[in-house]
């Protein structure tokens, strides 16, 4: 099998306006103080023809600047890449769609746009329409349109596409489960005529049913590429690795503050769970009030940092109200049902609508076997699922 | 047909609610080169080509925007030449009202204004739309690859397809008030040409610079108001301007091309050969440095967006 597409050296870097809060004097404002951020570092690849690449990273590690350049969105800051036949992107479901216009008119808009000549929509348009399901509708205004069927429409538009190469970002998240499953199949169907696709997701499941390669990407560099499964097993490691730092030392945080988490810990005890994160306050210089309403949570997350559940003070019903120094915030919460494992935890802070303290892998929550009650068996979280719940089964007969 | 029997053969799957492939026929291994692309933005020539292969897009986004124009209006495209119908008539209310005839002589006021207005109509709606085009069309420049110079082609082409509706009754109603049609007609493509050309440099200029710096939103409107009033659109230039002023008021394009549009079908006096001159410079002057302006601001336009 060829190359189909081969990046040497990509890189893309933007330039950012330095934020206010940095820049001292005044007269620096008005000079072009920016900072160059790398989205993209000396990404190398080699993609062959037939291949459905997983690509996983971390929120902002560049995976979709990757799919802009290779789609021609935005330009290459250094470097080169080949692209051997026809390429589509799939940055959004329904790309294009006008509001006024008709599914029909739509279809042909949203197709060029896309990529397809007017022959090619004009010889899939029944079967667009038959794969969408809104035949009925088809001559309405998409305004009019549920936003499901926005989205059928919009996907049925892509799964036409006759192109080499499909870049897909993050499209499969929408829809009802049963065209989910459809647009899976269809991109199965895609890869077995040997078209190439790229493909951007959070959904591990879909990703390690659907992909045959995988690359990581962490802040803009390519750290890994191999098989789908290694590849999500390095981007696991790779987010754990944050919690060998400790907490005061991360610089991975969102907001500026006033209060953020110290330390994390659990303790917990039979039937319930605790949670305690240490805070305190870090803007001396900043006018202090009385006292200030916090909003905090704890998001517990699968391994793939997928959200799992929220702690949250507002889902809670209680007021958190802080004032400077250091305090400790407690929660506690029936046992949660959860498989054996551990679980990273993010912290959440707001403070009067402004983000204070946010932080991915803060913590890792450590879950205890537990055996379902009935029987004492132990789920495993990779075969079962992360949910553990007890239940009772029964044969009721039907002939009678 | 072979694509669609393996994706059967994989296991049972309905295959015939999936997308079936026929008629596209994937290239052979090989058969298609592999491109290369780098930061450099492709040639002048390259993109050239680029847009003539996205013609077909271009056709469809305008007739996107003529459909979404009309769409749920009672009167449609009657609008087209009901505004400068209306303006016309106010403008001859108040030109009466201050004793002022701003047409040379042998000429009646209604079919000068009518077509400096349905002229003046086109230029300033297809400016004031392609000043937005690329940020009104944002949702897909940042979502899909094309060449982005098509959008400030949109609004000058679509406003030539209103053009040409407007101009079937104003052509009827000026040979219908006695108006001889002469050999002239024969230069009103040549001429529209020309108009579309100073709409296209300047949609270029706007749209790109408006995509970085959104100050141009609040300018043009204003500047169209202000070249309504500076450029004999609803007079004719020497029946207004005094000739101190003549040097500079010539170099304006619009008031040339509109002094031609007069010649062809109104058999007015024809602009003077300096007007002309420098106007045909300065439009081909515009239009270069928009290319190039344009070319410019592509390799950041998404970025900066």
């Amino acid at each position: 099998m060829s190359d189909v597409i081969i990046c040497q050296k990509v890189s893309k870097s933007y330039q950012l306006r330095a934020s206010v809060a940095k820049d001292k004097t005044r007269r620096s404002r008005w000079r072009n103080a920016t900072e160059t951020f790398w989205a993209l570092r000396d990404i190398d690849m080699r993609i062959k023809q037939g291949q459905i690449v997983g690509i996983v990273g971390q929120n902002g590690s560049g995976k979709s600047t990757l799919l802009k350049v290779l789609s021609r969105i935005t330009y290459p800051t250094s470097g080169r890449f080949g692209i051997r036949g026809r390429i589509a992107s799939l940055l959004e479901v329904g790309t294009g769609f006008h509001p006024e216009l008709s599914g029909r008119e739509n279809i042909y808009l949203s197709g060029m746009l896309l990529g397809m000549t007017r022959g090619e929509i004009r010889r899939t348009f029944d079967q667009i329409v038959d794969f969408s399901g809104i035949e009925p509708f088809i001559d309405t205004p998409v305004k009019r349109y549920s936003s499901g069927m926005r989205v059928r429409l919009g996907f049925s538009v892509a799964a036409h596409l006759r192109s080499d190469v499909l870049l897909v970002d993050e499209v499969l998240a929408v829809g009802d489960l049963a065209f989910q499953d459809k647009c899976l199949r269809s991109i199965e169907g895609l890869q077995a005529s040997g078209r190439t696709i790229l493909f951007v997701s959070h959904q591990t499941a879909a990703m390690r049913s659907i992909c045959d390669a995988g690359v990581v990407l962490s802040e803009g560099r390519l750290s890994f590429s191999g098989s789908i499964e290694a590849a999500l097993e390095e981007y696991r490691s790779s987010l754990r690795s944050a919690l060998v730092k400790p907490l005061s030392r991360r610089s991975d945080r969102v907001g500026n503050g006033p209060f953020r988490v110290r330390a994390v810990r659990s303790d917990p005890s039979i039937g319930e769970g605790k949670l305690l994160a240490d805070v305190e306050w870090i803007n001396p210089s900043t006018s202090m009030r009385k006292e200030y309403d916090l909003k905090f949570a704890f998001l517990i997350c699968d391994q793939y940092g997928q959200r799992l559940c929220t702690l949250y003070n507002e889902f809670a019903g209680n007021r958190l109200s802080a004032s400077d120094g250091k305090f400790t915030v407690a929660c506690r919460y029936p046992t949660l049902p959860l498989v054996a494992g551990r679980y990273p935890v993010d912290i959440w802070i707001e403070v009067d609508g402004q983000i204070s303290d946010g932080l991915k892998y803060a913590f890792e929550l450590d879950q205890p076997q537990t055996a379902v009650r009935a029987s004492g068996r132990m789920p495993v979280a990779s075969k079962h699922g992360p949910i553990l719940w007890e239940s009772s089964f029964k044969l009721v007969r039907s002939d009678s | 047909m072979s694509q669609l029997a393996s994706s059967e053969a994989r296991s049972g799957k309905d295959a015939d609610s999936l997308p079936d492939s026929s008629g596209a026929s994937l290239p052979a291994e090989n058969s298609s080169e592999m491109r290369f692309y780098t930061a450099d933005p492709p040639t002048l020539w390259q993109q050239a080509r680029q847009g003539y292969d996205y013609r077909s897009l271009l056709w469809t986004l305008c007739s996107r925007d003529l459909r979404v124009h009309y769409r749920q209006t009672l009167l449609g495209v009657v609008w087209i030449l009901l505004r400068p119908l209306i303006l016309t008539f106010a403008f001859l209310i108040v030109f009466r009202g201050v004793g002022a005839n701003p047409v040379e002589t042998g000429q009646a006021y209604l079919p000068v204004a009518l077509i400096g207005l349905v002229v003046w109509q086109y230029f300033a709606g297809a400016t004031a739309t392609a000043a937005n085009a690329i940020t009104n069309n944002e949702h897909i420049v940042t979502k899909v690859f094309f060449p982005r110079f098509i959008l400030a082609l949109v609004a000058p082409l679509t406003g030539l397809i209103e053009l040409a509706i407007a101009a079937v009754p104003i052509l009827i109603l000026i040979v219908a008030s006695g108006y001889e049609v002469s050999i002239r007609v024969l230069f009103l493509p040549c001429v529209t040409v020309w108009l579309w050309l100073i709409t296209v440099s300047l949609t270029l200029w706007l749209s790109a610079a408006n995509a970085i710096y959104r100050d141009i939103r609040h300018v043009v409107p204003f500047a169209l108001q202000l070249g309504l009033i500076v450029s004999p659109v609803v007079y004719q230039s020497h029946m207004a301007i005094s000739t101190k002023f003549r040097t500079v008021y010539d170099a304006n394009p619009i008031a040339a091309v509109l002094g031609w549009f007069r010649w062809c079908l109104l058999c007015t006096t024809a602009p003077s050969v300096e007007s002309t001159l420098a106007s045909l410079i300065l439009t081909a002057m515009m239009t270069v440095g928009g290319v190039l302006f344009f070319r410019r601001v592509d390799r950041v336009l998404v970025d900066r967006l």
